[in-house]
């Protein structure tokens, strides 16, 4: 039965919430930030709860020579022989459209069309599947997990990996050399767990009203992670420079944006 | 830039209370600050911190924790600037 697009995006939200903090990933959450691999549990886990939740989701397979740009894995892309998500069919105005339910690519359900054309194969062959099957091959074949311990195997995987990876140097996603610094942005910061550290930033002309923020870039829902005072010192009659103290109040490493407003020129 | 008021708080004298705010674009660069409703010259009355949690990849959630300096009931808005 068809839901509203509204619907679609409440299950989105639902099964998003679960995304694992990358450096603590903390079980049972769901491995989002590692779209290297393990999508199948991701999936099924997905489909468990969207299920729980009174929903009838199926399942995109999706077969090719699959290339996908995102700025978690420190290559800035993945490439995939076969890749699978939870789908939702949705009402339109003039009937019904299937939409794709995949954090580990986007920020909210996308037509499968859309799912489908950024993983870069315009060959790549696709195949609908109930919510049941677990794992699909190319040929057809299919294998269940009804009790869902071949889900937490696979979940445990790959938060593991994850883990691991955020504690190597690369630290936890995003990985600034995938990502364009917006307008407003003075710099890309890391700061370890419970870390205080401090950013200077010079030659601002001290007639401007300038206003500073930070916001974090690593995803971990929960609590509140990054907090920051403003001091300045007047460095010349024309300059100043800006010094930002930013806390760490969480025990995972977090990446961040150094932001600037010029309130007056 | 666009202003407004996101909540209307009451805080006990000399307590310190922390109040959330989500589902706010990330993209966006807001500011938050707090102006007593309750009037009272001759000290300050609020103080306050701003922490931010990166709840997904397009939103945030900012936490905003309020200290009353007074031995006086203090009601205020909580309120926010939309910088960009």
């Amino acid at each position: 039965m068809a839901i509203t697009l509204q619907r679609a995006r409440e299950l989105f939200d639902l099964v998003n919430r679960k995304l694992c903090c990358p450096a603590s990933s903390p079980s049972p959450c769901i491995p989002f930030l590692y779209p290297d691999d393990g999508c199948w549990g991701r999936a099924h886990e997905m489909c468990r709860l969207i299920i729980a939740d009174g929903a009838t989701p199926r399942k995109v397979w999706i077969y090719g020579n699959l290339r996908v740009d995102t700025a978690n894995n420190p290559s800035c892309n993945v490439r995939w022989g076969w890749h699978v998500a939870p789908t939702l069919r949705v009402s339109t105005g003039s009937g019904s459209q299937t939409y794709v339910i995949d954090p580990s690519l986007f920020d909210r359900p996308v037509q499968q069309s859309t799912w489908v054309s950024v993983q870069g194969d315009a060959s790549a062959t696709t195949a609908s599947t109930d919510a049941s099957v677990f794992y699909r091959a190319y040929n057809g074949s299919v294998q269940y997990d009804p009790t869902y311990s071949e889900t937490r195997a696979v979940l445990t995987r790959y938060r593991n990996i994850l883990k691991l990876r955020s504690a190597s140097s690369n630290g936890p996603p995003p990985y600034f050399n995938c990502l364009t610094k917006p307008r407003g942005v003075q710099w890309f910061g890391t700061i370890g767990p419970r870390q205080t550290h401090r950013w200077y930033t010079w030659g601002w002309p001290s007639s401007w009203h300038v206003f500073w923020t930070i916001m974090p870039l690593t995803q971990c829902p929960g609590g509140p992670q990054l907090t920051w005072t403003v001091q300045v010192e007047r460095a010349s009659t024309s300059q100043c420079t800006y010094w930002i103290i930013v806390k760490n109040l969480t025990s995972d490493s977090v990446k961040f944006e150094g932001r600037y407003d010029i309130l007056k020129r | 830039m666009r202003t407004g008021v996101q909540w209307i708080g009451t805080i006990a004298p000399g307590e310190t209370r922390r109040w959330f705010t989500w589902g706010w674009q990330a993209s966006l660069h807001v500011v938050w600050y707090l102006m007593p409703t309750s009037p009272r010259s001759g000290a300050p009355q609020l103080d306050w911190d701003v922490a931010v949690e990166r709840a997904n990849s397009s939103h945030c959630t900012y936490w905003i924790t309020v200290k009353n300096l007074t031995s006086h009931t203090v009601r205020f808005e909580g309120r926010y600037a939309v910088l960009s």
